[in-house]
């Protein structure tokens, strides 16, 4: 068992040591700031039910027990980014993978030992990652942690009052430190089980089970659960408003989520039936026959959107016109508007590499047709656009309906022609698709040199 | 009869092997020539020299009349899709697009309209035997059946040459004499010229004229008897 165990670190080694290790460092960088993340949660957790909390200066979002629950559900949301990214990370390299899992059957591996040498592969990063996850903890906890002492005065200690996000008057257990980090590592484990639930590894090489069929709205359900949540908080006057817009935030934000494969399936059908151009025609069939991976890539899209349109409208209702406008506005308002639109930012930098991953992979696996098209007289501007295209569908799409959710009811049910900040939310949505826009061609350029070798000559006479 | 393609002194090498040699070759305006050799000869290296995908270090390609080695990416690119049909050994059809759509791709490419292109296409899979594929996925088609949508592919901008790079060499016998017998068919009632490598010795009798490559450079070069 032992001598079992330790042959199978040493083949992960070779693996790892061998082009792996771009892999296993971003596998561990997911990892390591969904812990660092997780042990925040659990740090603002511990200080809620400690004792000695009124002794130090923090943030309301920490302090008032009122606002915390759904500053918890905003760092636990920030995870999903992280965690999208992981999922996509775990599919690089796919091709190259397959073909040494199937050389390992060949040599003569067991189906569960190739499944076994797979979880280690992911798993050891993933787990080296969670435990790596206390030093972002510790760096969050040292730029935004808070300070013990009584409170003072002036507007400007009230910004910095309003950043202290990470009580420092409690800190996690070592036992429950290891508790996150393992768990962080196996959640990581399991994102690489699931990517390959569909592979059936042989000693002739990888097959996989029949694809499932066209994604259907069923996730639609969540986004009609939150229509009741929406009305009982805004209109009857609920009696418990803070866990209404928790259940509303996650309600949205994972039917979206989950939303992506169909959205991108019947656009890719749309884009096809009138496509008039090579980019469109391809980008869209891909998307026809196989939404899952790029909605997988740009999910998180619809998701940032939602937060990002949902958050737009409240600044709009701050500015007093007969005070000055934006002059007097409380830093416990405008604190956690910018610290949202600046972890929206980050989300949405995650999801750039998310789907250029997913570009990447998509030019690896599509290798041969995409050298063909350039022979065929596909310029390499047109086979960009076929990337560029092939992303650009799930995300724009979802980024569009993700600020109509978001801000749409609030506008229809509040919007007033006279107000005079009524802007605000339009211009948050406009500058949202705008963001997303810039992400998509971002992560077409990250591309580029892969998309150079998937169109060589060399890959003319590949099987 | 005039010169269509031209190939003078091409020099080519991939990290230290000389794929080509210093070849020459010509090849006449409605010639179907087979290029044969043994394996590594360099064969498919100066098809897709001549065909301006690759590019040699040494050498001239003229197409036409044109210095096809001097011009840049994008004008290869162009002249290639209209002037150019290709036809590789697995088809290297894209996945995800229908038959007709593969087919349609050239025209498409050259900003023809839809449905236009789409007439064309399925009018040469009808000419090939294959219209009731015009609707399948590449994944759905045998490989004698994908060749044939790749021949139709090459064979709808109406070009003046189709480069063939083993274009039986993946099928059966049966499957690969009646893709061979349907692109000779074709090319010779287009009046286009057909420049394909094969290791098939029937395939090349097939040809109007064979050049034999070894290590690089041509061994022996004539008209088929």
């Amino acid at each position: 068992m032992t001598a079992r165990l330790g042959t199978e670190l040493r083949l992960v080694g070779a693996f790892l040591s061998a082009g792996g290790a771009p892999r296993a460092g971003m596998v561990a960088a997911c990892t390591a700031l969904v812990s660092g993340l997780v042990l925040v949660v659990l740090t603002v957790l511990l200080f809620a039910l400690s004792p000695s909390r009124e002794r130090e200066q923090v943030s309301e979002l920490v302090a008032d027990g009122g606002v915390r629950g759904g500053y918890v559900l905003a760092l636990l949301l920030i995870c999903v980014a992280p965690l999208a990214l992981l999922r996509q990370v775990i599919r690089l390299g796919t091709a190259t993978r397959e073909q040494r899992l199937a050389a390992l059957r060949l040599a003569g591996a067991t189906p569960s030992d190739v499944r076994r040498i797979g979880a280690l592969e992911v798993g050891l990063p993933a787990v080296a990652g969670g435990f790596a996850g206390y030093l972002v903890f510790a760096a969050l906890r040292a730029v935004f942690g808070g300070r013990a002492g009584a409170d003072v005065g002036g507007s400007s200690t009230e910004v910095a009052r309003q950043l202290q996000l990470v009580p420092t008057s409690v800190h996690p257990a070592w036992w429950q430190v290891l508790l996150v980090a393992l768990g962080v590592g196996l959640a990581g484990v399991l994102a690489g089980a699931t990517a390959s639930r569909s592979l059936i590894i042989s000693p002739l090489g990888v097959s996989r089970h029949a694809p499932r069929g066209a994604p259907r709205p069923t996730a639609a359900v969540l986004l009609l659960l939150a229509v009741p949540i929406f009305i009982a908080r805004t209109g009857f006057g609920s009696s418990t408003p803070e866990l209404d817009t928790l259940v509303l935030v996650a309600a949205l934000v994972l039917g979206l989520l989950a939303l992506a494969p169909w959205v991108a399936y019947r656009v890719g059908r749309a884009v096809t039936a009138r496509a008039t151009s090579v980019p469109a025609l391809v980008a869209g069939r891909r998307l026809a026959t196989d939404a899952r991976a790029a909605a997988r890539a740009a999910a998180v899209v619809g998701a940032i959107a939602v937060v990002a349109g949902g958050g737009g409208v409240v600044p709009s209702s701050l500015p007093d016109p007969s005070r000055g406008g934006f002059d007097g506005v409380d830093p416990f308002y405008t604190v956690p508007i910018a610290a949202v639109g600046v972890v929206l930012l980050a989300a949405l930098l995650l999801v750039t590499f998310s789907m250029a991953v997913h570009g990447v992979e998509s030019l690896v696996d599509r290798k041969r047709s995409i050298a063909a098209l350039a022979a065929l007289g596909a310029s390499a501007e047109e086979l960009e656009r076929v990337q560029r295209w092939e992303v650009g569908l799930v995300a724009l799409p979802m980024a569009v309906i993700g600020v109509l959710v978001g801000s749409g009811p609030y506008l229809l049910a509040f919007g007033d022609v006279g107000h005079s900040y009524a802007w605000i939310p339009l211009l948050v949505d406009c500058v949202t698709v705008a963001l997303v826009w810039l992400a998509v061609r971002l992560s077409t350029w990250i591309t580029r040199p892969w998309l150079v070798r998937a169109s060589a000559p060399a890959n003319l006479r590949t099987a | 009869m005039t010169v269509l393609v031209q190939g003078h002194a091409l020099r080519k090498s991939f990290a230290r092997t000389e794929a080509l040699r210093g070849v020459s070759v010509e090849i006449g305006a409605g010639e179907i020539l087979a290029i044969t050799g043994p394996s590594g000869s360099g064969k498919s290296t100066l098809l897709l020299c001549l065909a301006g995908i690759l590019r040699p270090e040494a050498g001239e390609v003229i197409f036409d009349q044109q210095r096809l080695d001097r011009l840049g990416e994008a004008d290869r690119t162009r002249l290639r899709r209209r002037e150019m049909g290709i036809v590789l050994q697995f088809g290297q059809l894209v996945p995800e697009l229908t038959a007709a759509q593969n087919v349609a791709l050239p025209l498409l490419l050259e900003k023809h309209d839809r449905a236009a292109a789409r007439r064309a296409a399925l009018s040469w899979l009808d000419r090939l035997g294959a219209a009731d594929l015009a609707d399948q996925v590449p994944a759905e088609l045998s490989g004698g059946q994908a060749q044939r949508v790749a021949v139709a592919r090459a064979l709808v901008t109406g070009p003046k040459v189709v480069f063939a790079d083993e274009p039986t060499g993946a099928l059966d016998t049966v499957a690969g004499e009646q893709v061979l017998g349907q692109l000779l068919a074709a090319v010779r009632d287009t009046g286009a010229t057909l420049v394909m490598v094969t290791h098939d010795n029937r395939v090349a009798a097939r040809a109007d004229r064979e050049v034999v490559l070894r290590d690089g450079s041509v061994e022996a070069a004539g008209v088929v008897s």
